[in-house]
């Protein structure tokens, strides 16, 4: 596997494959999240204990699903580009952290609107809220390392290690917070825990869900390449680049 | 060896690349077709920061040298050879440029190590003091071992074997 | 030189700076103080509020006090150059980082650990009570310590200091501060602690192994 990985090592090639999967992806990401949030938003039938309001299901937990996933990533990139000294994965851990941010923002923002009509208020000390801000400081933690650095090349290290530091520590946050809050609430708040939801109101969520990925996917590698074409400026192939594009 | 160049040409770079804490981008760096990483306990190195701390007497800086060297050294004798005799007991931050550097450079006279790398070492010193240092260096290549030095002053010319001008280019 | 007889050389050398610079080691314990002090100045004198918010406090006063610390860890002998000499000397630097530290935990948060006994003339904490509270303060400053020995580390080369430190080391700190006030909750309201407690030393043990392994690449990082 590692000797077919190889090449992508290489700027260049990384740069092309990412054009590309950019190109590949999104036209997907955006049908499926035309088709889930139409049929989630117009067709799917209204709960009956929620009304409309549980309709925000279809932002909240795609949003939430892969503002962790994108951490994840994060880590395990950022644990290859230390071990294999892998430039070009640093940039790509750079260029996730934004993303996996405005999806933590997205997920926290949705979950306070959905909070106000089911709770009352706009904020709720839930176990999976909480873990979500702490995730969205996670990530903060990361960019502020980032653009401490004047050079940005051991800022991109620095980050790399941080976020390796995080991943060990993302588990032990999630359960802890989820046992600190049944320590303290009791088990009052289930209404987040898996609502059996039913076929008509699952399809649209699952589409939603796979539609986010694609997003995530089609943007990174899309950030991935404007964070080498950036790092590389000064090389032969972007300057080609720069020229292709503007003949 | 002696290393020219310009402003950011890349010559600390450069020594701090064969002294193992610059991790470089590309090639190797051998002696005698063995990887000098593995062999840095011959290597000593005295940069722009000398690893002096300024709240410490020079005798208890050596004494962290000699510590981390495992290396054994006659402490006052050596004191009395950069010339601070009597200043053995001050600390180091109540001294003057020049003998900070003295006292940064005197790992030359404790060090057993084979190849000498030194960023810059005539900063601040005087002439005697330069003098003192070319004879230290002689001795060491004529014994057959190898001083690498990046100065902007012109060294003696009996003193250069190899005389190796970095350009600045982006 | 054995290893050990380095690591015990390096220890020594640590302690020779400490006693140079002693007025340093007060600093962060007379922060620990004002900010109890800033509590029943806040909420008001009523003990029973004051009692019953302890534990928390006494944990939020150490977090903050040993992130004024923290930035001093590997500070000077990074500016003088001294780490430099560490990493090519061609002994293990992780045995020098282990003690830097152990002397950073010994000078800095060992004391602020036993000035928690404040807290029970103040907030009139049961001496039982502060007992197992200075139990988990103690795992607590092993774990601050291990955290932010790689915070410490990683801000070196960016000179952005103690704000930045917190948004590293804070968040990672959540889960043992969950885990050590409930323990002492529990010891409180009369019910076992042995969960949270196992909990708190299972994180700080994971920590203390695998922080001298992240400190050493990130000053490495750092230098290069």
């Amino acid at each position: 596997m590692f000797k077919w990985l190889h090449p992508y090592a290489k700027p260049e090639n990384a740069y092309t494959l990412s054009e590309k999967i950019y190109a590949f992806v999104i036209p997907l990401a955006t049908l499926c999240l035309i088709v889930g949030s139409l049929w989630g938003l117009l067709f799917a039938p209204t709960d009956y204990q929620q009304g409309e309001s549980f309709r925000l299901i279809y932002f909240h937990v795609p949003a939430a699903i892969w503002s962790m996933g994108a951490y994840t990533t994060m880590g395990v990139l950022g644990f290859c580009a230390l071990v294999w000294q892998i430039r070009t994965l640093e940039l790509a851990v750079i260029a996730i952290a934004p993303i996996g941010a405005i999806f933590t923002i997205l997920a926290l923002a949705t979950g306070a609107i959905w909070g106000k009509p089911m709770w009352g208020t706009w904020w709720v000390w839930d176990a999976r809220l909480t873990s979500e801000l702490i995730l969205l400081f996670l990530y903060l933690g990361v960019f502020a390392l980032y653009f401490s650095f004047d050079d940005k090349r051991t800022g991109g290290k620095a980050a790399c290690i941080l976020a390796v530091v995080g991943i060990v520590n993302v588990p032990i946050i999630h359960y802890s917070v989820e046992w600190w809050n049944t320590l303290h609430q009791g088990a009052t708040i289930t209404k987040f825990d898996k609502p059996s939801i039913a076929g008509d109101m699952l399809w649209p969520l699952l589409i939603n869900i796979v539609g986010f990925l694609l997003l995530f996917i089609a943007l990174s590698s899309y950030r991935f390449a404007t964070e080498l074409a950036k790092s590389e400026a000064h090389r032969k192939w972007v300057l080609k680049l720069v020229r292709k594009n503007l003949s | 060896m002696y290393i020219t160049g310009p402003n950011g040409a890349g010559k600390t770079t450069l020594l701090r690349s064969i002294s193992g804490l610059h991790q470089y981008h590309s090639g190797d760096i051998e002696l005698n077709k063995q990887p000098l990483s593995e062999m840095l306990a011959n290597v000593l190195y005295i940069g722009h920061k000398a690893g002096v701390n300024e709240n410490l007497t020079a005798i208890d800086n050596m004494q962290h040298w000699l510590m981390l060297t495992g290396e054994k050294a006659n402490i006052n004798e050596i004191i009395e050879k950069i010339g601070l005799s009597g200043l053995d007991n001050v600390p180091v931050k109540f001294l003057s440029a020049g003998q900070k550097r003295r006292v940064a450079l005197s790992r030359l006279w404790i060090s057993t190590a084979a190849i000498w790398i030194l960023d810059e070492p005539y900063t601040s010193i005087d002439a005697v003091g330069i003098n003192v240092l070319n004879q230290l260096f002689k001795r060491h290549v004529d014994n057959g071992k190898m001083v690498i030095v990046t100065s902007h002053q012109p060294l003696p010319d009996d003193l250069v074997d190899v005389n190796l001008n970095l350009e600045y280019r982006f | 030189m054995s290893y050990l007889d380095y690591f015990c050389l390096s220890l020594k050398r640590d302690m020779q700076l400490a006693a140079t610079q002693k007025h340093e080691f007060g600093l962060p314990l007379v922060f620990f103080v004002l900010v109890v002090l800033l509590v029943p100045l806040s909420v008001g004198p009523e003990i029973n509020l004051l009692n019953r918010i302890a534990p928390a406090m006494g944990w939020i006063a150490l977090i903050l006090s040993m992130l004024i610390a923290l930035p001093r860890m590997f500070a000077e002998d990074y500016d003088n150059g001294w780490l430099e000499l560490v990493f090519i000397s061609g002994q293990p630097p992780i045995l020098a980082v282990l003690a830097r530290m152990i002397s950073f935990w010994l000078l800095y948060a060992l004391p602020l650990v036993l000035s928690s006994i404040l807290l029970v003339p103040f907030f009139q904490l049961a001496f039982e009570y502060w007992l197992v509270l200075a139990q988990t303060l103690l795992m607590g400053s092993f774990l601050i310590t291990a955290l932010g020995s790689i915070a410490s580390a990683l801000l070196l080369g960016s000179r952005k200091g103690s704000a930045v430190m917190a948004l590293l080391v804070i968040p990672l700190l959540i889960p043992a501060l969950i885990f050590a006030t409930s323990a002492v909750d529990a010891v409180i309201q009369g019910l076992p602690n042995t969960g949270p407690m196992l909990m708190l030393a299972g994180i700080s043990v994971l920590s203390i192994t695998l922080a001298p392994i992240a400190t050493e690449h990130s000053l490495k990082l750092m230098m290069s």
